[in-house]
Order: C-alpha cells, then sequence, then structure tokens
C-alpha cells in the first residue's frame, strides 16, 4: 500500500497542471489578504465584520481553487486519451494493469491527493495568517491552533470531493465549472441558503463553519457538527464514485 | 507537380530538396525521426521552414483557394474528432471545399465504411481510422495524393488494398508522393525514390538508380543511412 | 512523360460550389458546431441549471452564475479542434488560410451562440436594471401606454401599456444580456484556441469571469471600468473579448499546427 500511495504521489506530481493547482493554491490567498487589506481594516473599524477572527480565514477561500484543481487533475488525467494512433488508449488501462485491485488503487489514490493537498493548505493557512497578522497586529485576534487544523481539514475534504465528483462524471470540465461558480464572492450556494435553510448543509457551505464564526446564513452550526457533515457527504460521495468505477468498463 | 526547394527548418530539415512527378509513385524512405512527416507537414502549410519552399503544382499550398480538390492528404490519426460520425466529419469537409454532398457517401464506398459512416470516429479500429482519413484525402477527387506512412495499423488485405489504389492512381496520371519507413512495402510499388537520414537527402532517383550497386533496396536504404537514427 | 491530369479537377457545379471562399468556410464551421454533441449537452445543461434556478427564485442574478454554460461552451467550441485525433489538421487541410479561419471561426460561433444565449436569458428572465438598454424599454412602455392612454378607454390603455413595457423591458433586458453572454463565449473560444487544451483553457476562462474580474471589481475601484460585470454588456467586456480573440488568432496563425 505504501508503495502504492507512493507510485499516485509520483504521478499526481509529475503533472504541469497539478503544478498549476500547487502554486495558485499557495499564491492565491496570501495575495487576496494583502489587497483586501485596506478594505478589510476599514470594515472592521466600521464594525461590518461580525467576528474580527475570521479576517485572515475569510481571505483563504480563494486558494481553494488550487485544492479543486488538484483534485481535478488527479483523475481526470487518467481519462485522457495518450495518443493519436491508439484509439481508447488512456493512462488508466497501464494504471489498471500495474495495480488490478481498483478499490486499494483508488484509496492510494485519495491518501496522495490528501496528503498533497493538506500540505498545501496547511502553508497557505499558515502563510495567510501571518501576513494578516503582520498587517493588522493588535486588530485581529491571533488564530486558535484549532481553527487553523479545522480550515486545513475543510481544504483537505473540498480536494477529495473535486476528486470524488472528477471521478463520478469523468470529465473534469463538470466540477471546474460547478466548484468554481461555488467559490464566487457571493457563492450560489450561499445564494441557495436565502432559498431554503436546507441549502445550508451543502458540502462546501458547512463545512466552512469549521473555521468561520461569523458566517450570514440562517441556521447555527457548530463547528464539530459542521465537520462531520461535509466529511458525511465527501464519504458518501466517494463510496459511490468508488462503487461506479468498480462495475465500469476501463 | 511537387517541387521542394532548399527547405530548412532549425534542428529538423536541412536543406532538403526533390520532386515528384505526375503518373509516377515517388517513395520517401528513412528511419524514424529523419524528417519525413516534417518536409511533407511543411508542404501542406501545417508546419513553417525557416527557409525554402515547397510547392504543389506551382503554388504554396495555402495559395489555392480549393486545396482539397488539388491535393488529398493522408497523415496519422483519422483527423476526425472522436465524438463526430465519419459521416459528418466528411459533410464538413466537403462543405468547406464547395464538394457536393453525394460525393461523401462516394468516397465512404470507395473505402469501405458505408456501413459504419454513423458511427462515431472514436469508436473506430485503427484500420478504419486510417480508412476515414483516406476517404478526406479523396473527397475532392485531387491530382495529386500525399501520404504518411500509409500502410501503418492496415492488415494484410488493407496493405495490398492501399499498394493497388496507388498504383492505380498514378496510372491515372496522379502525383502521389508517400513516406515510409517500411522498404519492402515501398520497393514493389514506388517508381522513384527520394531517402532522407537526420534531415538531409542523401539519395533521389528511380528505383533502379538508387538500388544500383546493392541487392535489393533494402541494403542500399541501410548502407546510406547507416549509423542513422535506431529504429 | 504519362499523361497529367488537369488542374483544378472537379467539373461538378454545386450549390456550395458557387459560394464565396468565405460563405464556404462558415458553412463548413457552422457545420461542426452543430455536430458536436458535447456543445449541445453544455447547452441543455446551462439551460436546464438557469430553468431551475428560476423555479427556485433564486436572489440575485442567475445568469451570473449560469454564466459558465457559456463559458465552457466558448472553450470546447475552440479546444475540440485539438482533442485526439488531431481534427485541427484536416481542418488546416481544408482551409489553410488561417486568419480568415480564425475570423469565420468567431463568426460562425456568434451565430451559433446568439439564439443560445437569447434562449437563456429569456428563460432567467432578468432586467438589466440600469443599462441603457432597459431605459430605452421603460421609455418604449411608457410611450405605448400613452398613445394607448390617448384612446377611447383611458384606464385599460394604461393597463395595457404597462403590460407591454413589461415585456418590452424583459425582452430588451433579455436580448442585452444574451450580448454579455455572447461576449463571454468569444472571449472564453480565445482562451481555448490559445491553450488548445479543454480543462486549463476552462480553468483560466471560469476563474477570469467568475472570480477574478468581480473580486477585482471590488477591491480595486481604480480598474472597475476595464473589468467585464455580468450580466451587462460593456465596452471593457468587448475589449476583453477582442483582445483575447486577437492574441489566439496571432497565436494561431504563428505557430505549427
Amino acid at each position: 500500500m505504501v508503495s502504492l500511495v507512493h507510485a499516485e504521489l509520483r504521478k499526481l506530481l509529475g503533472l504541469p497542471t497539478a503544478w498549476i493547482g500547487l502554486v495558485v493554491g499557495l499564491v492565491a490567498a496570501p495575495a487576496l489578504a494583502v489587497l483586501n487589506a485596506p478594505a478589510a481594516r476599514r470594515a472592521v473599524a466600521d464594525g461590518l465584520i461580525r467576528d474580527p477572527s475570521d479576517l485572515g480565514f475569510q481571505d483563504l477561500g480563494i486558494g481553494l481553487l488550487g485544492a479543486m484543481i488538484l483534485g481535478v487533475v488527479a483523475v481526470s488525467s487518467e481519462f485522457t486519451p495518450t495518443g493519436d494512433d491508439t484509439p481508447g488508449a488512456r493512462q488508466l488501462t497501464a494504471t489498471l494493469l500495474a495495480a488490478p485491485r481498483r478499490t486499494r488503487l483508488l484509496a492510494a489514490k485519495a491518501i496522495a491527493l490528501s496528503l498533497v493537498v493538506a500540505a498545501q493548505g496547511l502553508v497557505t493557512a499558515v502563510a495567510t495568517l501571518a501576513l494578516t497578522e503582520r498587517m493588522h497586529g493588535a486588530l485581529v485576534p491571533p488564530p486558535q491552533p484549532g481553527r487553523v487544523l479545522a480550515a486545513v481539514l475543510y481544504w483537505t475534504l473540498l480536494g477529495l470531493l473535486a476528486w470524488s465528483i472528477t471521478l463520478l462524471a469523468r470529465n473534469g470540465m463538470i466540477t471546474l465549472a460547478v466548484l468554481i461558480v461555488n467559490s464566487t464572492v457571493v457563492s450560489l450556494s450561499y445564494l441557495l441558503t436565502k432559498v431554503t435553510p436546507w441549502a445550508a448543509y451543502l458540502p462546501d457551505i458547512v463545512g466552512a463553519h469549521m473555521f468561520l464564526r461569523g458566517m450570514d446564513v440562517p441556521v447555527e452550526i457548530p463547528p464539530v457538527t459542521a465537520g462531520l457533515v461535509m466529511t458525511a457527504w465527501v464519504a458518501a460521495l466517494i463510496a459511490v464514485a468508488t462503487l461506479t468505477f468498480h462495475r465500469r468498463d476501463a | 507537380m511537387i517541387a521542394i526547394d532548399h527547405l530548412s527548418r532549425p534542428g529538423r530539415l536541412h536543406d532538403v530538396s526533390f520532386e515528384a512527378r505526375p503518373g509516377r509513385v515517388t517513395g520517401f524512405l528513412g528511419p524514424n525521426g529523419a524528417g519525413k512527416t516534417s518536409t511533407l507537414r511543411v508542404l501542406l502549410g501545417l508546419d513553417r521552414a525557416r527557409d525554402g519552399t515547397a510547392l504543389v503544382a506551382g503554388r504554396r499550398y495555402a495559395d489555392w483557394p480549393r486545396p482539397l480538390t488539388v491535393v488529398g492528404a493522408l497523415l496519422d490519426g483519422s483527423g476526425a474528432h472522436r465524438a463526430r460520425s465519419a459521416r459528418a466529419h466528411l459533410r464538413w469537409m466537403a462543405a468547406s471545399n464547395g464538394l457536393p454532398r453525394s460525393r461523401v457517401d462516394e468516397v465512404l464506398d470507395l473505402v469501405g465504411l458505408s456501413a459504419e459512416a454513423g458511427k462515431r470516429a472514436g469508436r473506430f479500429s485503427l484500420g478504419m481510422s486510417r480508412r476515414l482519413g483516406l476517404a478526406a484525402a479523396l473527397l475532392g477527387d485531387p491530382p495529386v495524393l500525399i501520404l504518411d506512412e500509409p500502410v501503418n495499423g492496415l492488415d494484410p488485405s488493407g496493405i495490398r488494398w492501399m499498394r493497388e489504389f496507388l498504383r492505380s492512381s498514378a496510372g491515372e496520371g496522379r502525383t502521389v508522393l508517400l513516406s515510409s519507413h517500411l522498404m519492402g512495402e515501398l520497393a514493389g510499388v514506388a517508381d522513384d525514390v527520394v531517402i532522407i537520414d537526420r534531415g538531409r537527402v542523401v539519395a533521389s532517383g528511380t528505383v533502379g538508380e538508387v538500388t544500383a550497386g546493392h541487392p535489393t533496396l533494402e541494403d542500399a536504404f541501410l548502407a546510406l543511412t547507416a549509423g542513422g537514427t535506431t529504429w | 512523360m504519362t499523361a497529367t491530369r488537369p488542374l483544378p479537377t472537379p467539373t461538378r457545379m454545386t450549390a456550395t460550389n458557387r459560394l464565396s471562399a468565405a460563405g464556404r468556410m462558415l458553412l463548413a464551421e457552422i457545420n461542426k458546431l452543430l455536430t458536436l454533441p458535447s456543445l449541445r449537452t453544455t447547452f441543455l445543461l446551462t439551460w436546464a441549471v438557469t430553468l431551475l434556478l428560476r423555479l427556485v427564485d433564486l436572489p440575485g442574478s442567475i445568469l451570473v452564475h449560469t454564466q459558465a454554460g457559456f463559458l465552457i461552451f466558448g472553450v470546447l467550441a475552440a479546444s475540440h479542434e485539438h482533442d485526439r485525433g488531431s481534427q485541427i489538421n484536416s481542418t488546416l487541410l481544408a482551409m489553410p488560410r488561417r486568419l480568415p479561419l480564425a475570423a469565420t471561426k468567431a463568426l460562425a460561433l456568434t451565430l451559433v451562440t446568439t439564439p443560445l444565449a437569447l434562449l437563456v436569458t429569456l428563460t432567467a428572465a432578468e432586467p438589466t436594471g440600469s443599462g441603457p438598454g432597459a431605459q430605452a424599454g421603460a421609455q418604449a412602455g411608457a410611450q405605448a401606454g400613452a398613445q394607448a392612454g390617448a384612446g377611447i378607454e383611458a384606464q385599460a390603455g394604461i393597463g395595457a401599456g404597462a403590460g407591454a413595457g413589461a415585456f418590452h423591458l424583459a425582452v430588451d433586458g433579455a436580448a442585452h444580456n444574451a450580448g454579455y453572454l455572447i461576449l463571454a463565449t468569444l472571449a472564453a473560444s480565445g482562451a481555448g484556441m490559445l491553450l488548445r487544451n479543454d480543462v486549463g483553457a476552462a480553468g483560466v476562462a471560469l476563474t477570469a469571469y467568475l472570480l477574478v474580474a468581480p473580486l477585482a471589481r471590488a477591491r480595486l475601484p481604480a480598474i472597475e471600468t476595464w473589468l467585464p460585470e455580468a450580466p451587462q454588456p460593456s465596452l471593457a467586456a468587448a475589449v476583453w473579448t477582442l483582445t483575447a480573440l486577437s492574441v489566439a488568432a496571432a497565436a494561431f496563425h504563428h505557430r505549427d499546427a
């Protein structure tokens, strides 16, 4: 299993698009924190921010794009045809020949992706929060380690969410569209909470309760519940994706 | 009919010159990576050369207003998008050069794909993909045929069919230029031979002229390209 | 020397034969777009999601979200040339003049996208609010109302006028917003032509239109006028589209296929 994870890690980090995801994820959030600083300072002074401790954490959102790209390319690279002269040839064919037990293979892939995305999330969170503290000083209370870990968990779960949707759809475009639409300033999931309070339990928005305190949604969800709900979503999607992966031809 | 003059492309082609004449099959021979495909792609306006000219019937390929009626080209793959049916692929190609729709069914029939015309190109076997590529090349009933490794992926009966097709095309007065790294295939079908190695033409002339002094064309080829690229 | 075939050969005269070179290219490119299954799927999904969001009465603009479908539509329309099978070779063999081809591709995509964009904007039924089109629509409605009001039954006339005004407003808003969607689709096709990879180009187009543009609008008021804002067509949106298409066409012209 360790060697399988190792192989999947090498495969993932060998993709140029995966590096785009890595770099985008690492750079976007700290950049936004800097860009946002003047507006944020004014907002805190005017009392527009419900909970100033959310400040650095809110900027993390944009970096999640990187985690999503990683989740998408980890799957879509397997389904991309490899050449002109070989109809139906995909990397997946070689992968399955090398590791025919599909559940173990998927587990190895999920672990490899989680490792990369979690490391990316941790570095990004620490960098963004350190920058926020430097720029705002005493205005923002120092972040609690628990919330930082919760943010990293959210980051990892979102990467896995992208991964499982892509595995199900066998198409990176759909995942990319759905997730980017939901990363916008005013996300679709957030707007849906205005239509029905149940939308607050959609995977991407419920998870944010793990590390954000002042969210403007109709239902109050405690961090642990939020974490459990999001984990359940991701686990369910992975289970369905694994089942279909078993049944379909490579 | 085809005139290649002092073609150069950094790192790929060095001063390549040769001709292919009407009514004859010209074999363009060389090991893999010698510059055959590169030369043909420049001739067809797909890639650019730094120096030199490549003309079909006195004009650059891109200067022909309806190029499919002048040149039929077969490159690797089918040239069709995998999600489009063979018929839909040939129809847009026909429309682009003002050819009648009825011509699409004619060429499908000619290459034996009529029964599979509604299938998506991505579901074709390698041999069927090549046939579809050939059908596209024949759409405009062109006087010039340019074929890159035409027998690649064909089964024995397909190879025989291709050989007869090339001979009869030349017999009708067409100019046929085909590249290959398979000597046996070429010896039986070509009238003229151009041998390229590491981007340079090392021999050209009729099969007899190039073979002179060697037992077979294959021996001549190996002697001329000795130490060349591994293949 | 053996008998040479005359040049150029075909003697058949057909309807398409009499078309100009530009007309033939346009016909071929429209043909290609209409027979690509992924474009059909993308449009149907986009329309279905728009309808769904309309039915649940989503607050705010629906098109801000469903423009994603049009961006993907544009990317696929261009990048499918470079998918496996190298259709781009066939395209350039049939139509070797690259700059006219790039222009024709943009025109074909505009013609195919226009009815689809109108269908989606009519489904979303968003008035443009402050847009000049909406103002013109409101004015036309008011005028119609005034004219009808001069008739025998003033009261009913005003009612009808208001109805006509609302209708005008809706249609006008739809046409207006469709303009934005067409511009976005064309810009995305530029990204597809430039990057020649569907997932990569979709990532860039979606990020630019859904994340970067709105974020930068909110944070950097100095450059606000240079950023497109969904779903309003603007000079900025047109400039983005023209830039994307020009850069893509220049690259298409210069590099090897």
